[in-house]
């Protein structure tokens, strides 16, 4: 589902070369829910960054259900993004000044030829999935850090994405929520057979994936 | 939304700023668009003596008066001579109540002699202008313009109907053609009369001549061979040159205005940008949301221009409702009214939404081209 070749991210200035990604070749299946870990600054955001299109490599290449995505367009990538990923955040990322259900929808207001009734219906129904109805005019900020996820999570399920890329999901969450938030994954892993990958400092958390890969320094070590 | 109370200070510099706008053009553009109706009479050929009699008694001047006249008719170059209160582009009628049905109104009177129409070529459109022989009548002879006769009279027909002249009889003789004061002015419903007493100012109809000079020189000549050194000449011109120093002065009140008009549009431009890039820049982060989302950067691009559109609505809303208000009432009468009022309505609208496109394109623009990824982590 996943194939990154030897792929490579160096970011420059104009006195300081700094190396974020070395040599990295991973390889995920369709399905699979893999957690990467590592110490902070090894490159696990800059990964995926790189996995999720937001970021050029400076070397290699990234296949994506079978595509070669490396040289798409800004345009291209930005269709390839909102149909095949979703995206789950540490710090939620909503937009405040919109209601939850307008967040959820937001997905598919990029998507050719859904109406505005389609885009409501599926809104419920993801929120639905995250438990989250009877919350859909709320605000962002009337809502707990665990209620954020979800509407998150929402956000990110409502366009079917087969691919879900979740950064430090739980890292903003206590035990309890992030339980809660992390169950609700592996449940959309489980039924969907949607692949995940996640970033984790949390190792209880990665046990609970199918397949931790560690970092170290940019480069992968198992 | 909560962005809207955000949004108040950019939707009252709209609003303000389209209020300025209705009226700079509003003001503007019936005055600019004055210059290609016609004048309604002909003052190529026409030349202004202005006298100043000093303290010479009423008798004396009805004497020197047409003796001056007599010296004048005598040079080759002068056709006709009219005694008149009234000079294109320098001094225009006086408002005076006018009466007619129990129905009151104002209206310009216009002082001149018999002679006036022909020296201006004004075009009488029916009835006859005054003559001497109407003088001695109890009424005051009186030839209403054309716009008059519209807005008093209706469908009547005005010739031969008796009008209250500030309380005095008039018979109304003749229907001439509009006339206005200058090139920028707006059209003066009015009535001419007989001139009454001694006049000081003639307007002369010249023929035959291309010196100028020449011809000042002898009228000149010709009003000192009376004699009387009491008369000094005030003016002694052509029309010509005196239109041209209205002109001139018009031109100089719309380059004024124009400057004005200019440094308030480059600071309203200036405010509004301003305003806009600080809202996206503030806005960073949802920006790299939506991109990350899926959203092109032409998606990012028409996002913020629509929202620019939305807020100039919200802005000029209010701002049309009170202008059209202000035209169905007529409060901006003369100045600003129908074909023109809503003209400038939809132009300082248009105006706007242009601006508002132009202030809100650059920082849309850049918002478009932000790296998702930074734009994020500006939250």
């Amino acid at each position: 589902m996943i194939q990154l070749l030897n792929i490579e991210k160096i970011y420059r200035t104009d006195t300081i070369e700094t190396t974020a990604l070395n040599n990295v070749n991973i390889n995920i299946n369709k399905g699979e829910f893999v957690s990467i870990m590592g110490p902070s600054g090894c490159g696990k955001s800059s990964l995926l960054n790189i996995m999720g299109l937001l970021d050029a490599p400076t070397g290699g290449s990234i296949t994506m259900d079978n595509q070669s995505v490396t040289s798409f367009s800004r345009k291209r990538l930005a269709a390839f993004r909102n149909l095949k990923l979703g995206f789950i955040f540490q710090s939620y990322h909503l937009i405040n000044d919109l209601s939850v259900i307008d967040n959820v929808e937001l997905p598919l207001l990029y998507r050719n030829g859904i109406s505005g009734a389609e885009r409501r219906k599926r809104a419920l129904e993801a929120l639905g999935k995250v438990g989250l109805s009877a919350r859909t005019k709320h605000y962002p900020n009337q809502l707990s850090g665990g209620q954020r996820q979800r509407v998150a999570i929402a956000r990110a399920i409502i366009g079917n994405p087969e691919i879900l890329l979740a950064d430090e999901p739980t890292g903003n969450l206590d035990s309890a929520m992030g339980d809660e938030v992390m169950n609700l994954m592996l449940h959309l892993n489980k039924t969907d057979g949607t692949t995940i990958v996640m970033v984790t400092h949390d190792e209880q958390m990665a046990k609970k994936t199918q397949r931790v890969i560690h970092f170290f320094d940019g480069q992968q070590v198992s | 939304m909560n962005r809207k109370k955000e949004n108040f200070f950019l939707l009252f510099q709209l609003f303000v700023s389209f209020i300025a706008l209705f009226l700079f053009i509003g003001l503007n553009l019936k005055k600019v668009s004055n210059y290609f109706k016609p004048l309604g009479y002909h003052y190529e050929d026409a030349w202004l003596v202005k006298l100043d009699f000093q303290n010479l008694s009423e008798e004396k001047k009805l004497e020197y008066t047409g003796l001056i006249k007599e010296k004048l008719q005598s040079i080759k170059e002068v056709e006709l001579i009219s005694s008149t209160q009234v000079v294109p582009f320098l001094q225009w009628g006086r408002e005076e109540k006018i009466t007619y049905n129990k129905q009151v109104s104002k209206a310009l009177a216009f002082e001149v002699d018999e002679h006036y129409k022909d020296v201006l070529n004004i075009k009488l459109l029916e009835g006859r202008w005054f003559a001497p022989k109407d003088y001695a009548l109890n009424s005051i002879p009186v030839v209403i313009t054309k716009d008059l006769a519209e807005r008093d009279f209706n469908n009547e027909n005005p010739i031969g109907k008796t009008i209250l002249i500030t309380n005095k009889p008039a018979l109304i003789v003749g229907i001439s053609e509009t006339v206005r004061e200058n090139t920028g002015a707006n059209l003066s419903p009015g009535f001419f009369i007989p001139i009454s007493g001694a006049a000081n100012t003639y307007l002369i109809k010249s023929k035959n001549t291309d010196d100028l000079l020449l011809l000042e020189e002898k009228i000149r000549k010709a009003i000192m061979s009376v004699n009387a050194p009491e008369i000094q000449i005030k003016q002694n011109l052509s029309l010509t040159l005196i239109q041209k120093f209205a002109q001139k002065m018009d031109n100089i009140q719309l380059s004024i205005a124009l400057v004005v008009f200019a440094f308030l549009f480059i600071n309203v431009f200036l405010g509004i940008s301003g305003v806009f890039s600080y809202k996206l820049s503030k806005r960073k982060a949802e920006v790299g949301l939506r991109v990350i989302m899926g959203a092109s950067p032409f998606d990012i691009l028409k996002q913020f221009l629509g929202e620019s559109m939305v807020l100039t609505t919200l802005g000029i809303l209010p701002g049309v409702l009170i202008a059209t208000q202000l035209l169905i009432m007529q409060y901006l009468d003369p100045y600003v009214n129908g074909y023109y009022g809503v003209l400038s309505i939809v132009l300082s609208a248009l105006f706007l939404y242009l601006l508002m496109l132009s202030c809100a394109f650059y920082p849309s623009l850049k918002a478009a081209r932000l790296s998702p990824v930074n734009a994020l982590h500006e939250e």
